[in-house]
């Protein structure tokens, strides 16, 4: 019964982060004494040397109202945008009008997916081990070396592990490229090796970011676990060191990092973001910053949406995977 | 419940010569920041035969030290600093140092937290598998290894139904039983190989009256079944009383009286012994109990003469100036006084 | 005193930024963010510590103002949610029951909700500069969420034992209660958390300037990132331009972190946890 409630309070705790995070973005620009359309007919009447009817301007502010999502009531609007959430149809981009904002987000999400998942799965495996062994062999020399690297990576922020490696591996000593380009073709062995040499350096900067965490982190509930009860007495059993070290304290130091990890996806999520616009790569997040640039609406609501409701939804992937890991939450 | 169970198990014949556990001007000294402290400060004594002998002793006065330094679990910030400490099981002797080899198998310790003693991700029935000597021949040999595996694990069944626990604890984890079952796992745990000697460290803590007597009982049928010898230490008379047939009582990291338990109760020789059995309550009595004033030394200081003697009531000029040997006063009966009782 | 290494090398970082920032960036000739006031590209020398950009700014006193207006940013972000993680954590911990799961279910909400694509948002809509009170106000709506978690678990813990006391304390008023035998554990992870806080509210604000979304005119450790960015400071062999507000980021964080855990670990001794 114990499982049956920890699901329905996770599953919950989904349902509340998308309503509270949609509902928020919604009411954003709501709260902004501007108005976009206002905006949009001004700099066209800045930029055009033709002045403009009344009736064009009735007729465009139409038009955009309905593709900004404008018009009608309040809960009209509401409603209406929660729609294009869920079926992902976020209407036309702005700036490369027609074509549709979900075929900007299906292009670019796999980079991002990707390269997101390759870094944090990287990190999240080699940081653990790492701390494993460190908090482990608490006294060796090593280990405190290991707590001092770690300590000084953890704070560094993910945009200057990016720009630090821009200028040392593709200015300084020009072995990767500076900006993100790959020529546009079918996927081949070649390509593939093009992706890889061109995603190195953004998905070293995520891995690095990343790693301080988890050393730190796995290294502390290490040596912790190390010090319970259950392993004296596995001690006093004669149990060998390296099944100790697995059986013992690695299974149960885990848990609390898979908690961690599902709850620092936001974090990840943005660091990975940030990168991308650095990089110039391909995913959602330089679609975002060019949305911004462009002051296209819709493509940059779609792509904040899909973040949100993809970090949300990572979550409760890990948040279900969990039980898994801890037979207290799996039987009563 | 099952008594004078007498099977041959697997790997330990339950035939046994006389144990004999040997202390030698044993000490045991803990490093700290504020210094060295002999938690355990020159013990000798030779416990021979089987039975349940108790140590018995308020807080800090070194038995549970005793107790690791007797297993063999000395580790930094415990060391032996003086004294040796033999046993001779069936003949074959063994220091402090070489009883490592045999843990778990002919010596086993019940430690204190039981409570959490048992990893809480593994299922109970792994517990009994991962021991000293087993890894060697783990699961990674294949067919042979698992038909090992198998093997023991009916041999766990079979003595878990000798002692009365339910078989299903093995499938289970640790938080679905309850803290006696749990400690009654441990006991099955620490028993299984029918180890010649077992030491229990305060095993009845923290359960309730009930499930206490359960426990007592348990180990009382173990050392029937198996004759071996069990060392429990608790700061607990009453369970001294019900269940141990001799006694160690332990003051300031010194052993101040030993003997038959029966013995020990009804003409205590130490003033001590006599302190501590009169502040028991009994039934029908109900006279203001007296506790002795003042607290044990503190063993960071310098320490000379007797211990007890500034609680003393009949310490005399002797008593502050040289120490008491623990001297047999008759048969297996010994104390460490100038002037024992009667 | 026993303050350990991490807590000394942590605060002897903070204080010399808290120097840099509240006492010597006063003493700066002309404005550091105004453009032209010296010639571009000046080499390091005793009038420019490191020297000009290619906006004849002063590259040394734009750093130390943006340090210092980084701080106050941080110093205010973190006082607002510290007081908002407080009263959350307190009343979800000590009420318990639904009190205590609708509150988390908000908390946890918050938690995962990541801050950054709505910063970015929030800039879009002001037509691509946010100004300060605006990320000030989202940064204080989002992060009081990860110590309001924190702080629900001490007042869980300490409630625990405090209902034993509470029977013998009858008769005594339950906020006195509150205050006196809850907040001195409170008082640690309230300490860690706001350190947390301003490292938080820092790192967001600066990501959001690299970018350009901030109001880079400002000074900011951001904005002076920024703008070596955005000239190519790196092609054109400017590394003390872009190079000083990274380090100054690096080591500044450096700090907090050190302090935050060197204090925590500094307070677990006390209590006799080493």
């Amino acid at each position: 019964m114990n499982l049956l409630k920890y699901l329905v309070s996770r599953f919950a705790t989904y349902l509340a982060v998308l309503f509270i995070g949609i509902t928020i973005l919604f009411i954003l620009p709501r709260l902004m004494p501007s108005d976009p359309i206002e905006q949009y007919i001004g700099s066209l009447a800045q930029e055009s040397s033709v002045a403009l009817t009344a009736e064009q301007v009735a007729d465009i502010r139409k038009v955009l109202a309905e593709m900004y999502g404008l018009e009608g009531s309040m809960f009209e609007q509401y409603v209406g945008f929660l729609r294009r959430v869920f079926t992902f149809d976020f209407g036309p981009s702005l700036s490369a009008f027609p074509k549709p904002v979900s075929e900007f987000i299906a292009a670019a999400l796999p980079w991002t997916a990707g390269l997101l998942a390759t870094a944090t799965v990287f990190a999240w495996i080699i940081g653990n081990l790492i701390g494993l062994t460190a908090g482990y062999f608490h006294h060796s020399r090593w280990a405190a070396v290991i707590e001092t690297v770690g300590v000084l990576i953890y704070p560094v922020p993910y945009y200057v592990f990016a720009i630090v490696l821009i200028i040392l591996f593709a200015f300084l000593m020009p072995v990767f490229p500076l900006t993100f380009t790959v020529m546009p073709g079918p996927l081949s062995l070649e390509k593939v090796k093009d992706i890889a040499y061109n995603s190195a350096l953004p998905a070293a900067a995520l891995v690095l970011a990343g790693l301080g965490y988890n050393i730190l982190g796995m290294k502390s509930l290490s040596y912790s676990a190390k010090e319970e009860d259950y392993v004296t007495y596995a001690r006093l059993k004669g149990v060998r060191d390296r099944e100790i070290m697995y059986r013992y304290v690695f299974r149960n130091a885990i848990l609390p990092q898979v908690t961690s990890l599902a709850l620092s996806l936001g974090t990840i999520f943005s660091g990975a973001l940030i990168t991308e616009m650095l990089f110039s790569y391909p995913g959602v997040g330089l679609l975002m910053r060019r949305a911004v640039g462009d002051g296209d609406y819709n493509l940059l609501y779609g792509t904040v949406s899909v973040t949100i409701v993809a970090v949300a939804t990572a979550t409760l992937v890990i948040d279900l995977i969990y039980p898994l890991f801890d037979p207290r939450i799996r039987h009563r | 419940m099952k008594s004078n169970a007498t099977h041959v198990h697997g790997e330990a014949a339950s035939r046994r010569e006389t144990v004999d556990i040997s202390l030698r001007d044993v000490v045991g000294t803990y490093t700290t920041v504020r210094g060295t402290v002999n938690a355990v400060d020159g013990v000798s004594l030779d416990i021979a035969g089987g039975g349940i002998i108790g140590v018995a002793g308020e807080s800090g006065c070194g038995k549970t030290t005793l107790l690791k330094l007797l297993y063999g679990n000395v580790e930094y910030p415990l060391s032996l600093t003086r004294g040796s400490i033999r046993f001779n099981l069936d003949g074959m002797p063994i220091t402090h140092e070489t009883i490592r080899r045999y843990w778990f198998r002919r010596i086993a310790y019940i430690p204190q937290s039981s409570m959490s003693s048992l990893n809480p991700v593994i299922r109970i029935r792994k517990q009994f598998l991962d021991r000293a000597g087993y890894s060697q021949d783990n699961v990674f040999q294949g067919a042979r290894g698992r038909r090992q595996q198998r093997e023991t694990l009916e041999r766990v069944r079979q003595y878990l139904r000798e002692l009365d626990l339910p078989v299903e604890v093995l499938d289970s984890f640790p938080h679905q039983l309850s803290g006696g079952m749990r400690q009654r796992v441990m006991v099955a745990l620490a028993t299984f190989f029918h180890p010649d000697i077992i030491l229990a460290d305060e095993p009845t803590t923290a359960l309730d009256v009930v499930v206490q007597k359960g426990i007592l009982l348990l180990l009382a049928e173990v050392q029937e079944a198996l004759r071996n010898t069990i060392l429990i230490v608790t700061h607990d008379m009453g369970v001294h009383y019900q269940l141990t047939h001799r006694m160690v009582i332990m003051y300031a990291a010194k052993i101040v009286e030993y003997g038959p338990t029966e013995e020990v109760f009804s003409r205590p020789l130490h003033p001590y012994t006599k302190m501590l059995i009169e502040s028991l309550p009994k039934v029908g009595d109900d006279r203001v109990r007296q506790g002795a004033k003042g607290k044990p030394p503190s063993l960071y200081s310098e320490l000379r003469g007797c211990r007890y003697a500034p609680r003393c009531p009949k310490a005399q000029a002797i008593c502050r100036k040289q120490e008491p040997e623990l001297a047999e006063l008759s048969p297996g009966r010994r104390a460490a006084c100038f002037f024992p009782e009667e | 005193m026993g303050w350990n290494i991490r807590l000394k090398i942590g605060l002897a970082i903070l204080l010399f930024f808290v120097v840099l920032a509240f006492g010597v960036s006063w003493l700066a000739p002309v404005d550091p963010s105004a453009q032209g006031s010296y010639l571009p590209y000046l080499p390091v020398s005793a009038d420019h510590l490191l020297g000009t950009n290619a906006l004849g700014q002063d590259i040394f006193w734009f750093l130390t103002e943006s340090v210092r207006n980084s701080m106050i940013l941080g110093l205010t972000v973190a006082a607002c949610t510290t007081l908002i993680s407080l009263a959350v954590g307190l009343v979800a911990g000590y009420r318990g029951g639904k009190t205590d799961r609708f509150i988390m279910l908000l908390n946890d909400s918050f938690i995962v909700i990541p801050t950054f694509p709505i910063l970015i948002v929030l800039s879009s809509l002001v037509r691509g500069r946010a100004g300060f009170p605006a990320i000030v106000a989202i940064l204080i709506a989002f992060g009081w969420a990860w110590n309001g978690r924190t702080i629900r678990s001490v007042a869980l813990s300490v409630r625990e034992r405090e209902f034993i006391n509470m029977a013998r304390f009858s008769g005594c008023r339950t906020a006195r209660i509150v205050v006196q035998e809850i907040f001195p554990y409170v008082y640690a992870y309230t300490v860690v958390g706001f350190i947390n806080s301003i490292l938080y509210a820092i790192n967001i604000e600066a990501a959001l300037a690299i970018i350009g979304l901030s109001d880079v005119e400002t000074p900011t450790l951001g904005s002076a990132v920024y703008w070596p960015n955005t000239y190519s400071a790196i092609m054109t062999g400017n590394y003390v331009w872009i190079g000083a507000p990274v380090v100054a980021i690096s080591l500044l964080f450096l700090g907090l972190f050190l302090t935050s855990t060197g204090y925590n670990q500094y307070f677990a001794e006390r209590r006799g946890h080493s």
